[in-house]
């Protein structure tokens, strides 16, 4: 994390390339939400004054969408309200 | 029978603009609040309690139940209060809700508020994610626009108020009374109960104090009944429930099924170990549940199901280990946060983890002496169940479930270090300059 700014799948590599970029003052985007601003920005909107960056980046990380994916791809979902399937007989217990 | 997978809560994560309240509204969103709102606020918290739906925090305590123990004839304000401090090590569930879809939650606070006779809800998130806060201080600010949360909620006359407060990061404010004294202004530390926070909590008023997934239910089940609710899950564990797999699987991930799902159906899913190893433990909860081998993995991931192995469900963080881990090492990783995350109120807690660690470190090194595997339990014994909150018994469960599984693991530290036994950029899930896999 950058100023509490998600990096995802970091390498040490990858690391020092960052740690490079944000020495240059260039400008760094996370990989799960908005450009990296001064510490001071992200603290103020910790405080509770919004800086109008909400809108930036992704709805979610690849990963998390892991389990919805799959779920697409297999035609799964949650049962139709209007259409439940019959209760299983109860099993024997334990 | 339902399907393996049931997306609700995760239906809409990496749809473009999903935290959107345009979006929202566009799948459905603030129709419960609507159906809620013409309903009586028993008639609600009965509606739960039939659903079924248990704390999604970890200690899966029954939620309308707990919404029915705040005394309504008590004078003062009652509050609504959401945990959103997700700190349990390997738990990644609400922070990704709050960030792909921050007003199922918001409508779910809505129709909790109302619920209890709450004017006025707080929801305590972790500060140690910007990008979430920002999109929850949005989503309240659209639902305030939109007339869902505020001065005359949808036209009914009620008033509800949410409020985003920014934790500063501290696991132990994860931890529902210190979360309250957090919220309150002060140093986050544990409180004594009795009292209860249904009683007597924020502000010394009856409060009922959620988890995000749990409040996030909510608007759901009202939308789609209880028996819809019921036909997911086991028989003490209804619904669905969001998984977090990470570790050593070939795909990591979120993974949104009916309670009772198996640790082999989830390891299927994200197939399986990564190429080339083979289990060699994991986590059902996090790190404070109690560690389970490859002989659990047919056991329903449900709070019954746990519990009968000797561990806890907790908060469905699974982490997997391969056969490149060191144990001991894992174990010394986890207890170190525990020493760091200590409040330091109770003595048990503040000395004891600190003492783990130092014992930990020796096994790491290969130093430990003869007999220190029987002092790092007889530790435990001083340090578990003897502290305002649980935040020691989870160092105390990693450690004793470590050494109860892998002890002779252990006694290797007696002579070898541990990343001779098991080199460890071997564990790593990145290869370095150099490295072989």
């Amino acid at each position: 994390m950058v100023n509490w700014e998600f990096f995802d799948n970091m390498t040490p590599e990858k690391i020092d390339e960052l740690i490079e970029k944000l020495m240059n003052g260039e400008e760094v985007v996370a990989s799960r939400g908005a450009t990296i601003t001064s510490w001071k920005e992200a603290e103020r909107v910790l405080a509770g004054f919004p800086d109008g960056r909400a809108d930036e980046g992704p709805s979610a990380g690849h990963a998390s969408c892991l389990g919805r994916r799959i779920a697409a791809e297999r035609g799964w979902s949650a049962p139709d309200p209007n259409n439940l399937p019959a209760p299983e007989p109860k099993e024997e217990s334990k | 029978m339902t399907d393996l997978l049931t997306p609700v809560l995760s239906e809409q994560w990496g749809q473009d603009r999903s935290w959107k309240l345009g979006r929202y509204e566009a799948t459905g969103g603030y129709r419960a609040l609507r159906k809620a709102l013409a309903m009586q606020p028993l008639e609600l918290i009965d509606l739960v309690k039939e659903a079924g739906l248990r704390g999604r925090g970890g200690a899966g305590f029954p939620t309308g139940m707990k919404w029915s123990f705040v005394p309504q004839d008590n004078p003062n304000p009652k509050y609504l209060v959401v945990n959103a401090d997700e700190s349990e090590p390997g738990t990644c569930k609400d922070m990704p809700l709050l960030m792909a879809s921050p007003h199922t939650l918001v409508e779910g606070v809505l129709i909790s508020a109302y619920a209890i006779g709450s004017k006025q809800a707080f929801i305590y998130c972790r500060g140690e994610v910007l990008h979430v806060i920002r999109r929850l201080q949005q989503a309240v600010k659209e639902a305030y626009e939109a007339g869902y949360a505020g001065k005359n909620v949808m036209g009914t006359g009620r008033d509800i108020d949410v409020i985003v407060h920014a934790g500063a990061g501290a696991y132990i404010c994860g931890e529902e009374t210190a979360l309250l004294d957090s919220l309150e202004g002060r140093r986050g530390q544990p409180r004594l109960r009795p009292p209860f926070p249904a009683v007597a909590g924020l502000y010394a008023s009856p409060t009922v104090i959620n988890n995000v997934e749990s409040i996030a239910s909510v608007p759901s089940i009202v939308a789609n009944g209880a028996a819809w609710f019921q036909a997911m899950g086991t028989e003490k564990s209804k619904g669905m429930t969001i998984y977090s797999l990470s570790g050593h699987v070939a795909n990591a991930g979120q993974f949104e099924a009916p309670m009772g799902i198996t640790m082999r159906q989830l390891l299927d899913l994200a197939g399986g170990i990564r190429a080339g190893h083979e289990l060699k433990f994991f986590t059902p909860g996090g790190s404070s549940t109690p560690i389970l081998t490859p002989a659990s993995l047919d056991v329903p991931l449900d709070y019954e199901g746990m519990a009968s192995a000797g561990t806890m469900l907790g908060t469905k963080a699974l982490q997997v280990f391969d056969e490149t881990t060191s144990v001991v090492r894992t174990t010394l990783r986890w207890v170190e946060f525990y020493k760091h995350e200590s409040c330091g109120k109770c003595t048990p807690c503040r000395e004891g983890s600190w003492w783990l660690v130092q014992l930990l470190m020796r096994f790491e090194a290969g130093t430990a002496e003869e007999g220190d595997v029987d002092k790092l339990l007889d530790i435990c014994d001083n340090i578990g169940g003897k502290s305002f909150c649980a935040l020691a018994d989870g160092a105390v469960a990693c450690t004793r479930s470590a050494v109860n599984n892998f002890r002779s693991e252990f006694e290797q530290g007696y002579h070898t270090p541990a990343w001779e036994l098991f080199p460890y950029a071997k564990s790593a899930l990145f290869t370095t300059e150099g490295d072989a896999r």
